[in-house]
């Protein structure tokens, strides 16, 4: 999976492109976490480009959310395709997570 | 032609090779992509699970896929490994309500197959675990 990051404002966006599966996920976890200790408290996952995501790549958005909020911030999602969508809902994820249905929505 | 087998070996790279397979079979057989969504998933999920857990010895080991159309209206998934005898159906349930400070994710994978799959049965043959999985389409 790659990755390309954009500071918009006070947002740290991080455009996915790929598949977030067991393969990639345990890389992008250290990624977000490094990112989140330098203090970036508002990021935000452009999932426009991301094709598939599996129970590992749920697990590391998961350790995220938990180490983001401990510095009161919050990790958001946008442009989740359908089924991506259907796999947040099916699992509970949506509700851990502010989604957003385009990068305009965001705040 | 209705059935795709394949062998993968337990490394995770192969979950490129499972994609590109099923991408083949949804090409072949006209599934939508949500149903083709599903099926990778589910087996991503078990491959997954049997690759990270289901062998003790550090060596190479072939897992045996196979992808049937059963009578143009269902996918049959067989998967079949060598290793130490596990049965993912009876993995512990994953906590969906809890809150974000509690939420563990044990069988998260196994959740998924159950609910995305209409029928999943795990048989002990020998040395071998079998998986055989029904996806119907609509």
């Amino acid at each position: 999976m790659d990755i390309q990051q954009v500071k918009k404002n006070d947002i740290l966006i991080i455009r996915l492109n790929g598949r977030l599966d067991s393969n990639s996920s345990q890389d992008f976890e250290q990624l977000l976490l490094s990112l989140i200790e330098s203090g970036n408290k508002k990021i935000s996952l452009d999932f426009g480009r991301l094709e598939y995501i599996s129970s590992a790549g749920l697990r590391a958005l998961l350790v995220a959310q938990k180490k983001i909020k401990n510095i009161s911030g919050g990790l958001s999602l946008f442009s989740l395709n359908e089924n991506i969508l259907e796999i947040f809902e099916t699992s509970g994820f949506s509700s851990l997570f502010e989604i957003y249905k385009n990068e305009n929505g965001l705040p | 032609m209705d059935s795709i087998k394949f062998n993968i070996i337990n490394d995770l790279k192969e979950l490129g090779t499972l994609a590109e397979k099923i991408e083949f079979a949804a090409e072949e057989w006209k599934l939508n992509s949500n149903t083709s969504y599903k099926i990778n998933l589910c087996l991503d999920e078990l491959v997954t699970n049997t690759i990270s857990y289901g062998f003790n010895d550090n060596k190479e080991h072939e897992i045996i896929i196979e992808l049937n159309l059963n009578n143009d209206n269902e996918i049959q998934i067989i998967i079949i490994d060598d290793g130490i005898e596990f049965n993912p159906l009876k993995a512990e349930a994953p906590d969906l309500d809890s809150e974000l400070e509690d939420k563990k994710l044990g069988g998260l994978g196994i959740y998924f197959v159950k609910k995305f799959m209409d029928k999943v049965d795990y048989f002990r043959e020998g040395n071998k675990n079998i998986l055989k999985l029904i996806k119907k389409l609509i």
